[in-house]
């Protein structure tokens, strides 16, 4: 039995972090949040213990797609797996399992046919037959997927992302296999921007942009060191301690889950977000979908019913900054009218 | 092939954005315009746009069960396909189909087979000999080709593109089968110039191309995510909404198609178009066809007989923008903010004056009254100055010759080769199958032999027998990125007559060139007794910007110094890392003052110029003089240059104008 996953409520600070994350779950729509950020600032512990506060997703049973029942019926018709096929032709039920949203990890040195899917080699020489294994991005939909050091990632696998990102569908076109099927992921990354930036097409498809920084607290810092001693001299012990508070979490998420998609928005709040973005100077019009998608994620997290101010300058905040044009043209025309 | 598809957002629905809908409302008209081209920021709804096209395509007839996807116009085929031995009959080409036409999504990712076509394997095992298997190209006869980020292609998947769309004919011959088939579809590209620009081979196909802005009045984006939101919320209702409006626009398509052919247009318009293009002028003809094919689709999505001359001025943006002859101006302007293109003497002209100021660029610094004087001629003193930087402009290619070499790295610039399982799987080759075997490429080769080689066998568990000889290997592609140094004189004498702000702009042309193509970037910089890497290999431009921003100049030039740093700085990365690709640009005006020993500085120069040619020979130099022309010029640069074997530029060629003339002269 492996340890338990340090408890994401037991996380000092990092409070933007917390709740960019948090916001995710909510709304998955919000698509994604970029954690940028110094080494040893709580980036992938605070990602890997999301997991355990996830909620739980309705699944057909061993879809390799992840798939809910009758979400995408054409991936169905032509999927490797025969005995759903089967099913699904002679009209039987197919069993429906529930569990929870997975966290997919997309390793930096990840080849290409691992992420897209690629020519299931088995069923190629027994069979003869063309099928398709699939990848990442297949295990990735209606979940989380995970790049740790984003920014490093290679060029092509960028461009891999952004295509799937950008319609929710895998379209594959390798090794003879022709296939799609629906990838919808909440994209997860962490990046140190000292070893260098994102591509803007990339950064831009982030709903949410947090910095973290060293905390500078000495008591804070205690804090951490603390409990980070504790949790390695017992996990369980730990954990066991920050259950409850934990709970308490997982209900709040649950209760706004339900509750996002009422939030009131009155005509003021629109022109709110709208005018924030014209004014800043944002590129395209994905500021301001995510802006209202958060403002109503952080009202309902909060248990109010209706969006406020308060709730659009805390979206404003996290939606707003990387996408500010910032080409280093830009920069330079701002210094020149100094 | 048909993809799946989640609840496209519907077409009419859009706010804003009427010149892109009306323009892919022509393409879809008329397919002989030739495609479309939407550049844009992101988050615009470029691809959203294009994507929601698909319920708007006509229905067609088709051939019924026809492996090539055919049309009943394209059935003379039907002779040459009936003695193809890689075609398995099934089809019924008297009986006819009427669907909707294929709307096909290119991923950045594909391989050559499924893009050309291929062995089928399945098809080939079962009948013991060689089965075409369709590719993209098949499927996408008559319908749309969608390619997103049009841009990253692939250059050879762009060649393979390029071809079939100037032919028609798409020429399969690959791994045993030898056959070619008609295809014609609307190629749909859709790219964010931010990533860098498409080749300009591939622009010119495109009938059309249009710049797609972010709306700017607050009410159009309350509305814009108000939509958004709904839709969101409840795709299906949203669905339904409009479509009414759906349904509207479907039968203005279908009449605007039917009545294409019966529309007129007088030998007025011919001339207005003909005349436009020469005004402009267009390179080739293939604008005139385009403009006037797209002002006969306007006219007929009007509902009118006959062309109007508001049609042809309606579309003649859109269709002459982007095939502008490239010396008038980049061709990346837009109709809206036409540029007033400067003829490259009005150009020379205004640097004469002064460098430093901007004219193109969102930047344009508007200080024109007091850049001059800041920048006015003087004598280099000690004291250290700050320039502004000066006009950023497009650089052209200037490195980036494929070689053969493989290399580990990443990056964009030079397409290169590379050993190791990374990299994008380009095809498979009979070579090298070592480590990397392509499994696909394997089986399809063992394939056809399967029948005979199973009966040898005593208990066939496996369907698919391989022996040594059908082992194929990938060939992957990756771009190396180079190691761009540039190595800077920051004396006093370059703070004359503005030449550190025309310096500081060429810079920032290359580091956003750099930047397009993943580059790193290091600086070293050098004046009075030093020369300092300032900024080490980064590829964060953000900070090479910065830096440079803030970078004074002021005192002498020890440039024999500055040549022994860039030396060790070179030896210190090859060792670290023997597949990198340095390129290294001297940026001085060729005055140096200050020696390392006892020897005259322009010696000592030259003797460590010869080193560092001799001793880096695979190293690519550019030596870039910021020395004016007329009576006091040295002309030292010039000289180094050729010690180095480095390619010698003056700061005014580095633009792309004058590059594209000196490419020319093969010269690069």
């Amino acid at each position: 039995m492996k340890a338990p996953l340090y408890p994401f409520v037991a996380i000092v600070g990092q409070e933007d972090m917390k709740l960019a994350l948090i916001l995710n779950v909510i709304n998955p729509r919000i698509g994604g949040v970029l954690i940028r950020g110094e080494k040893g600032t709580a980036k992938s512990t605070a990602v890997r213990a999301l997991a355990e506060i996830l909620p739980e997703i309705e699944v057909v049973e061993g879809c390799p797609f992840q798939l809910a029942k009758g979400e995408s019926p054409l991936t169905c018709e032509i999927c490797p797996r025969i005995e759903c096929a089967r099913k699904i032709r002679l009209g039987e039920e197919v069993k429906v399992v529930k569990r929870k949203i997975q966290v997919v990890e997309l390793p930096l040195g990840a080849t290409e046919d691992r992420v897209v899917g690629t020519l299931d080699l088995e069923r190629a020489l027994r069979e003869g037959k063309k099928e398709l294994e699939p990848g990442i991005l297949a295990a990735a939909h209606r979940g989380i997927l995970y790049v740790d050091e984003i920014n490093l990632l290679e060029d092509h696998l960028v461009d891999v992302l952004l295509d799937a990102a950008a319609m929710g569908i895998n379209v594959i076109e390798r090794e003879g296999v022709s296939f799609s099927h629906p990838s919808r992921f909440v994209l997860v990354g962490t990046m140190n921007p000292e070893e260098g930036e994102l591509r803007p097409q990339l950064l831009d498809r982030f709903g949410l942009c947090v910095y973290t920084h060293g905390i500078e607290d000495s008591s804070l810092r205690v804090e951490i060191l603390r409990r980070r001693d504790d949790y390695e001299r017992d996990p369980s012990g730990f954990c066991k301690r920050f259950e409850g508070e934990s709970k308490k979490l997982v209900e709040r998420i649950e209760r706004a889950r339900e509750v996002h998609e009422e939030i009131e928005v009155r005509e003021e709040d629109l022109y709110a977000i709208v005018e924030l973005a014209l004014k800043v100077g944002v590129d395209g019009h994905r500021a301001d979908i995510v802006m209202l998608k958060t403002a109503k994620a952080i009202a309902a997290f909060e248990g109010e019913m209706r969006i406020g101010p308060a709730h659009i300058e805390r979206a404003a905040g996290l939606t707003i900054p990387h996408r500010m044009r910032r080409s280093p043209f830009e920069e330079i025309g701002d210094a020149s009218n100094m | 092939m048909e993809y799946v598809s989640c609840h496209p957002y519907p077409f009419p629905a859009f706010v804003g954005q009427e010149d892109l809908k009306r323009l892919l409302l022509i393409t879809i008209v008329n397919p002989k315009v030739g495609g479309i081209l939407i550049r844009g920021e992101k988050g615009t709804g470029k691809s959203t746009l294009a994507r929601a096209c698909v319920p708007l395509l006509p229905r067609e007839d088709f051939l019924d069960g026809c492996v090539f996807h055919l049309t009943p116009e394209q059935r003379w085929f039907c002779r040459y396909c009936r003695d193809l031995s890689f075609i398995r009959k099934k089809c019924h080409p008297e009986t006819i189909n009427r669907s909707s036409p294929p709307f096909l999504t290119l991923p950045l990712n594909v391989t050559e087979e499924n893009l050309c076509g291929g062995m089928d394997l399945e098809e080939t095992l079962s009948q013991g000999r060689v089965i075409f298997g369709p590719g993209l190209l098949c499927g996408a006869n008559h319908g749309v080709l969608y390619v997103d980020e049009i841009n990253l292609l692939d250059r050879h998947l762009v060649n393979i593109l390029l071809d079939v769309i100037a032919s028609g004919i798409n020429i399969v011959e690959r791994e045993g089968i030898s056959l070619y088939h008609p295809s014609n579809f609307i190629l749909i590209g859709s790219m964010n110039p931010e990533e860098g620009e498409l080749a300009p081979e591939l622009t010119d196909r495109f009938g059309l191309s249009i710049e797609v802005k972010g709306l700017k009045t607050p009410e159009e984006r309350v509305e814009l995510i108000k939509r958004r939101e709904e839709f969101d919320a409840d795709p299906v209702g949203f669905e339904k909404r409009f479509f009414p409006s759906l349904r509207m626009l479907q039968k203005r398509i279908l009449m605007a198609r039917a009545s294409l052919r019966n529309i007129r247009s007088p030998s007025a318009i011919y001339s207005l178009v003909c005349e436009i293009c020469r005004d402009v002028p267009v390179e080739g003809h293939r604008g005139d066809i385009a403009l006037l094919e797209a002002a006969r689709a306007n006219a007929a999505i009007e509902g009118r007989e006959e062309v109007l001359e508001e049609d042809v001025l309606y579309v003649a943006p859109y269709v002459v923008q982007h095939r502008r002859k490239r010396q008038e101006t980049s061709p990346s302007t837009t109709p809206q903010k036409k540029d007033p293109s400067p003829s490259p003497e009005e150009k020379e002209g205004v640097e004469g004056d002064t460098s430093g100021v901007a004219k193109e660029g969102p930047h344009a610094s508007r200080e024109e009254g007091h850049s001059p004087s800041r920048e006015s001629p003087s004598t280099p003193g000690d004291r250290d100055r700050v320039f502004e930087i000066g006009e950023v402009f497009k650089v052209r290619e200037f490195m980036g010759v494929r070689d053969n070499m493989r290399r580990r790295a990443h990056g964009k610039r030079t397409p290169s080769k590379i050993r190791g399982k990374k990299g994008h799987y380009m095809r498979a080759t009979t070579h090298k199958v070592i480590e990397d075997i392509a499994i696909d490429a394997t089986i399809r080769a063992a394939a056809p032999y399967q029948l005979t080689r199973r009966q040898g066998l005593s208990s066939p568990s496996l369907k698919v027998v391989i022996y040594p000889g059908d082992l194929r290997g990938k060939i992957r592609k990756k771009k190396t990125s180079n190691l761009i140094l540039f190595v800077l004189d920051t004396s006093g004498s370059m703070g004359a007559r503005g030449r550190m702000s025309a310096t500081k702009g060429a810079i920032l042309s290359l580091l956003l060139d750099s930047y397009q193509k993943r580059d790193k970037v290091a600086l070293i910089t050098f004046n009075r007794e030093e020369a300092t890497l300032i900024l080490p290999p980064t590829n964060s431009m953000d900070m090479a910007v910065r830096l440079l921003k803030k970078l004074p100049v002021g005192g002498r030039t020890p440039l024999s110094l500055a040549l022994s740093k860039t030396y060790l700085f070179l030896q210190q990365q090859l060792r670290r890392s023997p597949f990198l690709n340095p390129v290294v640009l001297f940026i001085t005006d060729g005055r140096p003052n200050v020696s390392l020993r006892d020897r005259p500085p322009v010696e000592e120069v030259e003797d460590i110029c010869i080193s560092l040619a001799r001793d880096f020979p695979g190293i690519k130099f550019i030596v870039i003089d910021t020395e004016k022309k007329g009576p006091m010029e040295f002309g030292l640069c010039n000289r180094w240059a050729t010690l180095l074997g480095a390619h010698y530029f003056k700061i005014e060629d580095l633009k792309k104008e004058t590059l594209l003339n000196l490419a020319k002269e093969k010269m690069i």
